[in-house]
């Protein structure tokens, strides 16, 4: 599809996702998108905040990545996507990034410690509502996240899971598939029915979106 | 005013049998179709029993055998897996019956806010060179990532990363040790061997010196009671019990032989006087005596020290109800909150009641969400949405109806089935309750096409813009004075049709008494007659009865598409769904 | 699968329960087993005096030998402390409360407070004085009344030290968010103790003025051991077995125990009170040559036995002595005489606790034979139909025993 005029709303690129002009997208080369995903105004995704901490596959051929994220995903207005980050304990310290700050160094010399991002995947036909901060580790196939939500750090949603506006997702925690969470912290308080399953595609939200 | 979003729900036809609804499809929907006095046996979505029926057409199944809605009351469900929701990890049913519901591994909750517990260590991380991966020392502890909770508060700490439930299970909160149920036993055997050439009657106390240190008026806790008890009564049965002496040690056998049976009902029934007499001389079980035998004697003043802690203490360190019901035991305070074991999940498929069929079956692995069988009412009966005809700004998007002002609302109908469908639709003239909105639908009888493959609709991905874009012109020029035509369709899609209903909403000011109608007259007189509008009461919800009929396949399977037509057969649906449509301002 | 139910469930519900599990859970038997027995199996004991403190009523019911020989109700339980306790707290807030008039003032402060809050503060910060009325020591007699004195006295002792004291009321903070605007009140700690006192000893009115349903617990208690024959009140008195959500109120045990052993110092075991019996039996003339005919009065049914132990002369009987030679062979004494409480793990307990050591229930019923005819269908057996208060009968041995045998089954108790 060819690109659409200046004006629009949004820029769609040669897979299909539509990303809005005026979203903050940070590290690009650290962000892959399936396609057909769309992103809207206002959200930020912090593909900058990379792995410090070197993984033992050989994974650092290609890009480093950041966030990943698959089709048909849709990010509602405002929400934030930043990979989850840790202090790892008894770490080598020259392993540190240079440009990290003096600070930061000295106090890491005294606990012996590094901080590290992890990436944060995000699979396919995931909607996450206006104003959630995501810093989740993965979250599976057609999840529905609502509005306002906090999502942890390194909490792992699995497939057809959903979050109900407003709930904080607590770090760690793991919601199983099926799985209806709300509250603060967010427990789970119901279970999505097998009528619903369906209802998580998102092929058409997709196609409804144009400039 | 809080927002309000238009919903559909199905009455599942299972409630029947319950007063305020009347009786629909199960026996004869023949029946039905003809019955004029419809109106008055009009389902009543306010009426208490109503909540109890009434769900969104994606929880209903559908039983392919009895042509039948099923809602979760009417579904028998069945475990296929049971796995613990935090680490994913399935547990076989007779691990379950044994270890009972919880996760054994290491899946803890938080006592004070219920997120999930990390472990770490509390020792500083080794240091310097070659320390990397180093294993960290213990101690370890639990810790709330989310409220900052940790186990070190009720004194428990660990000394290995993983096996965190056995540990837990071994330490009391402010680190003592449990007393095991083993260390009981041995304890246990130990005195019994040390007494036996002695008379029963001796005291214990003197034999303590054993294994274990056992104090006979320790005060005990809930389950180590439990487990006094059970050996006690155990020890007492199998003394009864002749099958023991022939040498089957304990076990079902022994107890449940016949030759036993007689003693252990006399732990029940203990008989009359001269019935104790005669079975005291076979020796009847006796009763506990002493907390190695479960015994708790409530000291006179085991509960000072409870109030005292209270008076010191205050509100704070008390443990709130939430709290306390998550616990197994007493918690009185906070400081006797345990970490809780996440409690298992499972996976369910389930049954018709009636005629026993799977509506539904889930994978077993808890990895995959794919299911087996899956008879969904989504696939079957046409689902109904609901928007306003007006067509809204965004800014007073979901306004509140009128009272007295006819609106006009889109009711559309989407049809699943490969064949197309007729449809009946009716409704009471008036909403049932105090404030009876007038409802008309213009259009009651209509037919919907056929629903076409998945595959299709995917080839059709670009006309369906153009389709869309063709309705909302029509919307457009139409504007102002939408008139909708009694007697016709609205609208017509592929396998949608939508119609227009009118609804005139009732004003929430009590009618004056001439306009009222006999029941609520009746109502006003019983009293309780107060002008307050009560929750939800403005809510305009319309009770529709639907009457679907089809031509389907016999013998196979509806919907079986590109099978040949031999032996089509009528079908029929009907079924009471409840509108809402909106809040009267 | 087995239920746990109250004594006195109707016909109807246990029917309409019944058909609910059997429909919908498919449980293929389900055993009734009545939940004051269970409490006391859950304590390890035979018999007992099991008193429930529930939301609605406290029951107290006398088992003896896992029968339930009587029962007798209050509605002195927890619903009631909950309303005391909103009452102290919204006169708190709102002081005008306390000059509007009981009715009014009870449906101002529901507006006040929400009934979850009041029910924290019931859980979190109730709790039961350990009583006031410390009777001085009367003459220690050795009849059914002994009392283990010296505990009563080192509890009352230790309560003076803890909060004798009047100088500085300690006070407590609650939070509360129900009311507008949230604030905190701050509680002495004592008037947390005095809605207690209102709703389950019934302080401050006199026991002529109270209902039968509304005798205040430590009577409720004693009017069941007074009613019940002796030998099996000497049994329950030293069995007392406090269950249910309201026993777990800090203190209200200890404080059960102390107006309990106070009633039957100043009382005994007799039913007949006031001032006319005071002045007979402080009557030194009367005490001295005490005729059989103090005896014969109209006291019901069990005249024979209601003469207070202590009053008796100590006649040896050979045969009861024999018989109870005979059973210290085998068993230890049996503690009977004196006043003691019992913790129970609870009926739910003793429910898990009997299906672990797999003993089969009285009434066992057999899902096709239910949904076959009903509560119609149930045998009311022999032994059974004498007794309905039989909790668990000889029946039992019938149904659970035979391998052949399901085609008659009972509802038991509850037939």
């Amino acid at each position: 599809m060819s690109k659409k005029p200046v004006k629009g709303e949004y820029i769609e690129t040669d897979t299909g996702n539509k990303v809005s002009r005026r979203s903050q997208i940070i590290g690009t080369t650290n962000i892959i998108l399936g396609g057909k995903t769309v992103i809207q105004a206002e959200v930020i995704i912090r593909g900058d905040l990379l792995r410090t901490y070197p993984s033992s596959s050989s994974e650092g051929k290609g890009n480093p990545v950041a966030v990943a994220i698959g089709r048909y995903c849709f990010f509602s207005r405002g929400c934030e996507l930043r990979p989850p980050g840790k202090m790892y304990k008894g770490y080598l310290l020259f392993l540190l990034p240079s440009s990290s700050p003096s600070y930061l160094q000295h106090e890491l010399m005294v606990f012996g410690s590094t901080f590290s991002h992890y990436p944060l995947k995000i699979a396919d036909h995931v909607l996450i509502g206006p104003g959630t901060i995501v810093e989740a580790a993965l979250i599976g196939s057609h999840v529905s996240i609502g509005a306002g939500c906090v999502i942890g750090k390194f909490a792992i949603i699995k497939d057809y899971a959903r979050v109900l506006d407003g709930t904080v997702v607590p770090p760690n925690m793991v919601i199983p598939s099926f799985s209806v969470v709300g509250g603060r912290p967010g427990r789970v308080v119901g279970e999505v029915s097998e009528g619903e399953v369906d209802g998580f595609d998102l092929r058409e939200v997709y196609r409804g979106v144009g400039n | 005013m809080s927002t309000f979003t238009p919903y559909t729900y199905f009455q599942c036809p299972c409630t029947d049998s319950s007063p305020p609804v009347r009786n629909i499809g199960s026996d004869s929907p023949t029946s039905i179709h003809s019955s004029s006095s419809e109106d008055e046996k009009a389902f009543d979505p306010r009426a208490p029993r109503a909540n109890y029926s009434l769900y969104p057409l994606e929880h209903l199944l559908y039983c392919e055998d009895c042509h039948q809605i099923r809602c979760p009351r009417c579904v028998l469900d069945e475990i296929v897996t049971y796995y613990c929701p935090n680490c994913l990890f399935e547990v076989p049913s007779s691990t379950v019956k044994s270890e009972g519901t919880r996760c054994t591994r290491s899946c803890f909750q938080c006592p004070i806010c219920i997120a999930p517990l990390s472990v770490s260590s509390l020792e500083a991380p080794p240091e310097g060179l070659g320390a990397e991966h180093a294993s960290q020392g213990g101690p370890y502890v639990l810790n709330c990532p989310h409220c900052s909770w940790s186990s070190k508060e009720i004194g428990i700490q660990f000394d290995k990363p993983n096996g965190i439930f056995t540990q837990l299970s071994k330490i009391k909160n402010g680190g003592d040790p449990v007393i095991t149920a083993r260390e009981r036993r041995k304890d246990r055997e130990e005195r019994s061997r040390d007494s036996a050439p002695g008379p029963v009657t001796d005291e214990d106390g003197v034999q303590d010196e054993t294994v274990v240190k056992l104090d006979p008026n320790e005060v005990l806790d809930a389950e180590s009671q439990f487990s006094n008890l059970k050996a006690f009564y155990q020890a007492q049965l199998a003394e009864a019990s002749p099958a023991n002496a022939l040498g089957f040690s304990g076990g079902d056998y022994g107890y449940g032989s016949p030759g036993a049976l007689s003693r252990i009902m006399g732990l029940y029934t203990g008989g009359t006087y001269a019935d104790k007499k005669s079975k005291a001389k076979k020796g009847t079980m006796r009763e506990a005596q002493n907390a190695f035998e479960g015994l708790k004697i409530v000291a006179p003043n085991s509960e000072d020290a409870l109030i005292a802690k209270l008076q010191n203490e205050g509100w704070d360190a008390t443990s709130s109800s939430l709290q306390r019901d998550e616990q197994s035991t007493h918690t009185p305070f906070i400081s006797d909150l345990r970490p809780i074991a996440y409690l298992l999940r499972t996976k369910r498929s389930k049954r018709c009641k009636t005629c026993r069929h799977i509506l539904s079956k889930p994978e077993a692995k808890i990895q995959t969400t794919r299911f087996r069988i899956r008879l969904v009412a989504l696939n079957y009966i046409p689902s109904i949405s609901i928007k306003p005809l007006q067509p809204l700004l965004s800014t007073q998007l979901q306004a509140p109806l009128v009272p007295m002002k006819p609106t006009q609302f889109l009711l559309t109908f989407k049809n699943p089935l490969f064949e197309s469908v007729k449809v009946n639709i009716a409704t009471p003239a008036q909403t049932p309750g105090r404030f009876a909105s007038k409802i008309t639908i213009l259009c009651p009888q209509f037919e919907v096409g056929a629903n076409t493959d998945a595959w299709e609709e995917a080839l059709r991905d670009g006309s369906k813009g153009v389709e869309r874009e063709k309705r909302r012109t029509k919307a457009e020029a139409s504007e102002g004075q939408l008139q909708a035509e009694a007697g016709k369709v609205w609208e017509r899609g592929r396998n949608w049709v939508s119609v227009v209903v009118e609804v005139i909403p009732a004003s929430l000011k009590p009618s004056p008494d001439f306009l009222k109608t006999e029941a609520q007259r009746k109502l006003a007189e019983e009293g309780g007659e107060d002008d307050r509008v009560r929750e939800d009461e403005d809510v305009v919800e319309i009770p529709v009865f639907v009457r679907v009929e089809w031509e389907a396949d016999t013998g196979g399977e509806d919907g079986g598409l590109g099978k040949e037509k031999e032996g089509r057969e009528k079908r029929e649906l009907a079924y009471w769904c409840v509108l809402g449509v909106g809040r009267i301002g | 699968m087995t239920l746990i139910l109250p004594s006195a469930l109707p016909l109807p519900l246990l029917s309409t329960i019944l058909d609910t599990l059997f429909t919908n859970f498919q449980a293929p038997t389900i055993s009734l087993l009545s939940s004051p027995a269970l409490s006391t199996a859950a304590a390890g004991l035979r018999s007992g005096l099991v008193v429930d403190v529930g939301w609605r009523e406290t029951v107290v019911t006398s088992v003896y030998e896992y029968r339930e020989v009587q029962t007798l109700r209050s509605t002195r339980a927890t619903k009631l402390l909950g309303e005391e306790i909103l009452m102290m707290l919204s006169r708190l807030i709102n002081p005008e409360l306390s000059q509007m008039k009981n009715p009014d003032a009870r449906a101002a402060a529901r507006e006040l407070l929400s009934f979850e809050e009041c029910e924290e503060v019931v859980t979190r910060m109730a709790w039961c004085g350990p009583g006031q009325n410390k009777s001085p020591p009367e003459e220690h007699t050795d009849g059914l009344a002994s009392v283990k004195e010296e505990d009563e006295f080192r509890s009352s002792m230790r309560s003076l030290k803890i909060w004798g004291g009047t100088e500085t009321e300690p006070q407590v903070s609650i939070p509360l968010k129900s009311c507008s605007p949230p604030r905190t009140l701050e509680v002495a700690f004592s008037n947390l103790s005095d809605p207690c006192e209102d709703a389950l000893f019934a302080k401050g009115v006199p026991e002529s003025e109270l209902d039968d349903e509304e005798m205040p617990l430590h009577l409720l208690i004693y009017r069941s051991l007074l009613k019940l024959p002796t030998d099996v009140r000497s049994i329950c008195m030293a069995r007392i077995i406090l269950v249910g959500g309201g026993s777990k109120l800090p203190g209200l045990k200890s404080r059960v125990l102390n107006e309990l052993s106070t009633l039957v110092q100043q009382r005994g075991w007799n039913n007949v009170q006031g001032k006319a019996v005071e002045a007979y039996r402080n009557n030194p003339k009367l005490n001295k040559a005490r005729s059989r005919n103090f005896d014969d009065g109209p006291i019901p049914v069990t005249a024979g036995q209601e003469v207070p132990a202590y009053l008796q002369p100590h006649d040896e009987d050979p045969i009861e002595e024999a018989l109870r030679r005979e059973s210290r062979k085998r068993n230890p004494p049996m503690e009977e005489g004196s006043l003691r409480a019992i913790d129970s793990l609870g009926a739910w307990s003793g429910g898990s606790l009997l299906s672990h050591l797999k003993v089969p229930a009285v009434s066992v019923i057999d899902k096709d034979q239910w949904l076959q005819h009903g509560s119609l269908g149930a045998s009311r057996g022999g032994e059974i139909s004498v007794s309905s208060r039989q909790s668990m009968g000889p029946g039992a041995f019938k149904t659970a025993g035979g391998g052949g045998d399901r085609s008659s089954w009972t509802l038991g108790l509850w037939a």
